[in-house]
């Protein structure tokens, strides 16, 4: 599924990673923080304070719900990954047919596209400040002016063109970027918190109970809870751990317990930067009233022209990546076509994606939804291995039939999701709620429709 | 060459240390951000020309940069 010729790391794709190739556990360490700190960390902290979430909820729903991802990535994910020594797409092609991956991925592709676009937003907000462009306001779905879409599609068209160029130099970039930003995330929130000018925690949950009241109204809307918080936490990233897709990176590690290494991703990213991006919208509406979550102005309040350009490139190196891979995924469901086309097709579905800035202010939906629809692949993965001797169904099963669909695990799969998306887009469910119920639903359906249709083809 | 680690870690001291004497000492806000601005130049000076060139070591096709 990958580009091997832009890429040099995709090597082993259909085959077994070997010994000669295995890494320590230093390397993941590395890798898993500095891939989540990312644009995306600019938008989820501000909208848990938007959400109404208390500051011991924050701290405390944060600290469970990542521990539970860590152990996600370790007991899940890490063990079948160092026995396996495959990537996702080469596991799953052999449970569910080479032509149900390609829908897998290209309900991926899709998901990646919007993600990019939420990305593109946060980006031209950063963009806009020197214009002295006004950005739409909370919760507004539509654009608000003309400059903001030419912003929006401006950058949206170069971060496309560069995507269509290929995966090394973004990734090159973004290797460099990323320790720096790591610091900068965390220097906002030093900054913020002076500028909150809280003594104690007392004041500081005073200051922050306050920004809540002013971003809601005294009534107040929202509240997420501390269930709320640590389930989104442990599955914002279920399509990796639960979901199997990082398998594709532990198949190089020399033992499973380099699971641990996602600590380093978790941490920094989804618990420092999130509380450092929530603390400078507490700032930012203490010192100005103004409750709109805009990473570009709220970097620039905390950090000067170096919050701008951590904006700018935090947006950039994520949705780069992001539309490089929605553009294979497309280029995989097309044979023929050409990855320059695909990226720059999935680049103009990304960008007209960002021109509607509810995709980065409904990001914590939509993150929850994006997981709810792709992390229960992780267990077939899971059942498949684990249970198919236990109860006595083949396991990869495609493989050996050499059929290109697997039906069980099609209806194991769609059934679970598309009483999830019932649930979240007509009852209003929380996606958050629905993602392990969906993962554990489709696990057993999966054990149940193999022993089905594997009796079925016996007898006849 | 062997010089530019270092000076890139200088560009990082100058990213955090800052914003930290800001917090517990009297550094104005202004000066800390014209410090973390020359910190972010002093970084992608020296850490591009050796760091921009390691080889990536996995295949992260599949991360979704959430």
């Amino acid at each position: 599924m990958a580009d091997t010729k832009n890429n040099p790391t995709n090597e082993y794709e259909r085959t077994p990673v070997p010994p000669k190739a295995l890494k320590g556990p230093g390397k993941f360490w590395g890798m898993y923080a500095g891939e989540h700190a990312a644009g995306t960390e600019f938008m989820i902290g501000p909208l848990f304070l938007l959400s109404g979430v208390t500051l011991q909820n924050i701290f405390l729903g944060l600290l469970v719900g990542n521990l539970l991802a860590v152990l996600s990535w370790r007991f899940v994910c890490a063990p079948i990954a160092t026995q396996a020594r495959m990537t996702l797409y080469f596991h799953l092609e052999k449970i569910a047919g080479r032509k149900l991956v390609k829908f897998y991925n290209l309900a991926n592709g899709v998901l990646f596209c919007f993600l990019a676009g939420a990305m593109i937003t946060v980006s031209a907000t950063a963009i806009g400040i020197p214009f002295n462009i006004e950005m739409p306001e909370f919760n507004a779905v539509y654009p608000n002016s003309t400059a903001f879409v030419t912003i929006v599609l401006a950058v949206g068209a170069v971060i496309a063109l560069v995507a269509a160029r290929g995966y090394d130099v973004v990734a090159r970039f973004a290797n460099v970027a990323a320790p720096w930003m790591v610091l900068v995330f965390l220097a906002c929130g030093i900054v913020a918190l002076k500028q909150i000018g809280a003594a104690n925690w007392q004041g500081l949950n005073e200051i922050w109970t306050e920004s809540i009241t002013v971003a809601q109204g005294s009534e107040g809307q929202a509240k997420m809870g501390f269930w709320s918080v640590a389930l989104f936490a442990w599955f914002c990233n279920s399509a990796m751990h639960i979901g199997m897709a990082d398998l594709s990176v532990f198949r190089y590690a020399k033992k499973a317990s380099s699971g641990w290494a996602a600590a380093g991703g978790m941490f920094v990213g989804h618990y420092m930067a999130w509380i450092a991006a929530a603390f400078m919208l507490a700032a930012q509406i203490k010192m100005t009233g103004n409750t709109t979550p805009n990473p570009g102005i709220m970097a620039a309040n905390v950090a000067g022209i170096a919050g701008i350009v951590c904006v700018v490139v935090a947006g950039w190196t994520t949705a780069n990546p992001t539309i490089y891979r929605a553009g294979l995924a497309f280029q995989a469901m097309i044979p023929g076509s050409s990855r320059t086309t695909m990226t720059l097709v999935a680049g103009a579905v990304a960008t007209i994606a960002g021109v509607f800035p509810a995709f980065a202010f409904k990001l914590l939906d939509f993150v929850g939804f994006y997981g709810t629809v792709l992390a229960p692949m992780g267990a077939v993965i899971f059942a498949d291995w684990y249970f198919s001797k236990r109860a006595g169904f083949t396991p990869f099963a495609a493989e050996k039939s050499g059929k290109g669909v697997n039906p069980a695990v099609l209806i194991a799969w769609l059934i679970p999701v598309a009483i999830a998306t019932y649930l979240i887009k007509v009852e209003g469910v929380a996606s958050w709620f629905c993602i392990l119920p969906c993962w554990i639903a489709t696990g057993v359906l999966y054990i149940f429709f193999s022993k089905f249709f594997q009796s079925k083809t016996a007898q006849a | 060459m062997k010089f530019l680690p270092l000076i890139s870690l200088l560009g990082l001291a100058l990213t955090i240390i800052p914003p930290l004497i800001h917090l517990f000492g009297d550094l104005s806000e202004k000066m800390t951000f014209t410090l973390m601005g020359v910190g972010m130049v002093v970084w992608y000076l020296a850490a591009t020309p050796w760091l921009a060139f390691q080889k990536p070591e996995f295949d992260d096709s599949t991360q979704d940069q959430i």
